[in-house]
């Protein structure tokens, strides 16, 4: 059994001239979670988003040993501080495997975003293996204008395997309260998991949440504004003229063209988009196109719709 | 005396007629899924129903008995006449939290307000005009279900019961008219589902005093989700969700 | 939420005895607009009429329409196809499969609806309720309407007044529709008018052809007479 806690925390760099930076101000692995500071690569509409006000550093996130494996304790935190931009990513995909007396592993993720903060958190695809017993608990604070972009995908056993127990879930808290609270179960003691309410039989699931109050740089924050708030089960919220992209619409192509993809708005300032698929290339395939049409360009009319449709 | 060879029975006329499908809060015209699930082909016959249903009320099911035992359980605390509102309007944002599809928190603010509209005139009382005044916009149907079940003198239990049998009847009804099922072979599959239903009933219960909102179970169902969302943008379609 | 039936009088109301057609009539509450519902087999130019009604009564009443199609929306793109109102004048409902059950068994949809208008619409001065097509045993429930009209037409047949039905016996107005059709499908609208009344009494029945009458005048005039009503 093993025992491991790791630490990240970012803060704003100090700047004379330019545009702000983010400073590491921890970085502390804890075997098997190694976490190493790494260079920008090419941009993605995912950097470039997260790095909209301040340049974002880069974690990457190493596993220093096979597992989870049943029994072990793993424990993630982040902190990224007031104004700073983190893009955490990961090596490789994590397999969870069965340890050898059947005890559950447990992965504790304990995210914190200052106000005004962004976080960008890309772990690789999770593989519920054959007999594994595993629970991933991820919970986020975000404070005042604190952004977030949470990616996650997971691949219900092996090749050819059915799978293990799994359960994961997400919690995400803003200000204004709880934002988005799920639990998935998949494997032998979720009764109808793989059945046509839950999964029906995709072998892969995944889903990106975005969280953004922040209106785009350079434009008028206040124009137009039509939402209601505090008026769920009412009309869904309408874009706002003159603020960035708001994430997600009823409307959006995606979820009309995608059979196995929704583009869900949570709140007024963020969505979720959920997808199911046969195979870890499509779900990345649908994630991917649905987060390139929430992050699109600000310049480009919120309202057009996007040709994601095949 | 024969009071001595078991407990007071807990009321049963009141839930029957709660959790009955002619009980006219508008329940009859939602398919809680299956209407988008059999137009995606997922659901075809009472096996596919069966699953279906299994899945439904592992997820959403549980969610909303967890969220009725919670609401009925806090309707019946405070002073004896005023609800504890502050805690309703607390499950009724976590159940918010734990439905992402716009299509889904739509039906059930509509359900839940229609429930209490019809619970305001079949059985007035204290708790439900507080509910009304404390979620102007109307409560999420489980904390109308679990304030209601209150007001007809029913406990956290029952109320769960009633959610769990509402998330399976719903659709069950659903499959007979949209699939033309013998419905022999679905109360068949309803039959097979009671132990479950009870169980999961029995888990709602657990919780609905002592455990935080926070804390409550938050069962995913990615399908029924999306399913949610799809079903909205049809131009045509027999259920409202 | 507002509970329909907050009047003690109303609730006095439903328990009243008589099966006929003035058990458990709805009590207009002042301020809140008459509804008023339309019923009828399918084809038998339900929403038609809506319209008609609708054309003649603008600018002199603020009204609004819910539907309840068996197809959700049919009904509703009819009206706003036709340019008859404007979009957040009409309301439809979903019946899940069962359109008596939304407008009899189990109202609260409808209810939502009509609420959901006065309070995005106020004041309105008339609901009109168009049920879906369904059969002559379908009626709107005295908790939902304050009135209701059935629509049969001609081209079912001469018989179908004589089969009765709660539509045909008790609905406030029984309209016979499409009588520029009778002689094509031999239809005897006297023989209609003579089994409505053995089945009504002194109830109304118009006969309508929105071919002719395309304000249908005679319908838009008992509209008038219940909107002037006190209730």
């Amino acid at each position: 059994m093993t025992q491991g806690s790791a630490r990240l925390a970012t803060e704003r760099a100090a700047s004379g001239a330019g545009r702000p930076r983010t400073r590491i101000s921890a970085l502390r692995s804890g075997w098997p979670l190694m976490l190493r500071a790494t260079a920008a690569l090419a941009p993605t509409p995912v950097t470039v988003w997260a790095a909209r006000s301040t340049e974002a550093a880069r974690v990457h996130l190493a596993a220093g040993a096979a597992g989870p494996l049943g029994g072990d304790r793993l424990r993630l935190e982040v902190h990224v501080g007031g104004g700073s931009a983190l893009v955490l990513g990961e090596i490789a995909p994590t397999l969870l495997l069965p340890g050898p007396h059947g005890a559950e592993s447990r992965l504790d993720v304990r995210i914190h975003v200052e106000p005004d903060a962004t976080l960008a958190w890309l772990p690789e695809l999770v593989i519920a293996s054959r007999h594994c017993r595993h629970a991933t608990d991820v919970r986020v604070v975000l404070e005042s204008g604190a952004r977030l972009l949470l990616h996650e995908e997971v691949l219900f056993g092996r090749h050819g395997e059915p799978s293990g127990r799994y359960r994961q879930r997400i919690r995400v808290e803003t200000v204004h309260g709880p934002l988005y609270d799920q639990e998935l179960n998949a494997g032998p003691d979720a009764p109808g998991w793989d059945g046509p309410a839950v999964t029906a039989g995709h072998r892969a699931a995944g889903t990106v949440l975005v969280v953004d109050p922040l209106p785009a740089a350079g434009q008028d924050p206040g124009a137009g504004d039509t939402e209601g708030g505090g008026q769920p089960g009412r009309e869904p919220h309408r874009t706002r003229p003159g603020h960035a992209p708001r994430p997600g619409s009823r409307t959006c192509p995606t979820a009309a063209r995608e059979p196995g993809t929704a583009l869900m708005r949570l709140s007024p300032d963020s969505a979720l988009v959920s997808a199911l698929a046969p195979d870890t290339t499509t779900l990345r395939r649908r994630l991917d196109r649905a987060v390139a049409h929430l992050l699109r360009p600000h310049d480009q009319d919120p309202a057009a719709p996007e040709p994601l449709g095949v | 005396m024969s009071g001595n060879r078991s407990a007071p029975a807990a009321p049963t006329a009141a839930l029957l007629m709660l959790a009955d499908g002619r009980f006219p809060a508008g329940g009859h015209a939602h398919s809680g899924g299956l209407e988008a699930a059999v137009a995606a082909g997922r659901v075809v016959d009472t096996t596919t129903l069966e699953a279906f249903l299994r899945g439904r009320a592992a997820t959403s099911g549980a969610t909303a008995a967890a969220f009725a035992a919670a609401a009925c359980t806090a309707a019946g605390s405070g002073s004896a006449k005023t609800a504890d509102t502050g805690r309703t309007a607390e499950l009724d944002t976590e159940y918010e939290a734990r439905t992402p599809a716009p299509a889904l928190r739509a039906a059930s603010r509509k359900l839940g307000r229609q429930l209490l509209r019809a619970a305001r005139t079949i059985r007035p009382a204290p708790a439900l005009d507080a509910l009304a005044a404390a979620l102007p916009a109307g409560p999420h149907q489980p904390v109308a279900l679990g304030t209601v079940a209150h007001t007809l003198g029913l406990g956290p239990h029952a109320a769960a019961a009633a959610a769990l049998h509402d998330a399976v009847t719903g659709p069950a009804t659903a499959a007979v008219r949209l699939l033309g099922l013998d419905p022999f072979a679905v109360h068949a599959v309803l039959a097979r589902l009671a132990p479950e239903l009870d169980r999961l009933a029995d888990a709602a219960d657990a919780h609905a005093a002592g455990t935080p909102a926070h804390a409550l179970a938050a069962p995913a169902a990615p399908l029924l989700d999306i399913f949610a969302e799809h079903h909205a943008t049809w131009e045509v379609r027999l259920f409202a969700s | 939420m507002r509970p329909d039936h907050d009047d003690p009088e109303t609730q006095q109301a439903h328990s009243h005895p008589l099966p006929g057609r003035n058990a458990g009539r709805l009590a207009r509450i002042p301020g809140r607009p008459l509804r008023i519902g339309l019923g009828g087999p399918v084809g038998s130019g339900k929403t038609a009429l809506v319209a008609a009604l609708c054309r003649s009564l603008a600018g002199e009443v603020r009204l609004a329409v819910v539907t309840n199609d068996i197809y959700t929306t049919e009904d509703a793109d009819f009206l706003l196809r036709n340019g008859v109102l404007p979009t957040e004048r009409v309301r439809a409902v979903e019946t899940g499969c069962c359109p008596h059950t939304a407008i009899r068994d189990d109202i609260s949809a409808n209810l939502e609806a009509v609420e959901d208008l006065e309070h995005s619409l106020p004041p309105l001065d008339l609901v009109l309720i168009e049920s879906g097509g369904d059969n002559l045993t379908a009626t709107f429930s005295h908790g939902l309407v304050h009135h209701q009209i059935f629509v049969i037409d001609v081209s079912g047949g001469d018989k179908v007044p004589r089969k009765g039905g709660p539509g045909v016996t008790s609905s406030d107005l029984l309209v016979i529709n499409k009588t520029d059709l009778a002689g094509q499908v031999n239809a005897d609208l006297a023989v209609m008018a003579r089994d409505a009344e053995d089945k009504r009494g002194d109830l109304p029945v118009r006969f309508l052809s929105l071919v002719e009458d395309p304000q249908a005048h005679d319908i838009t005039a008992w509209v008038r007479e219940r909107l002037g009503e006190d209730g």
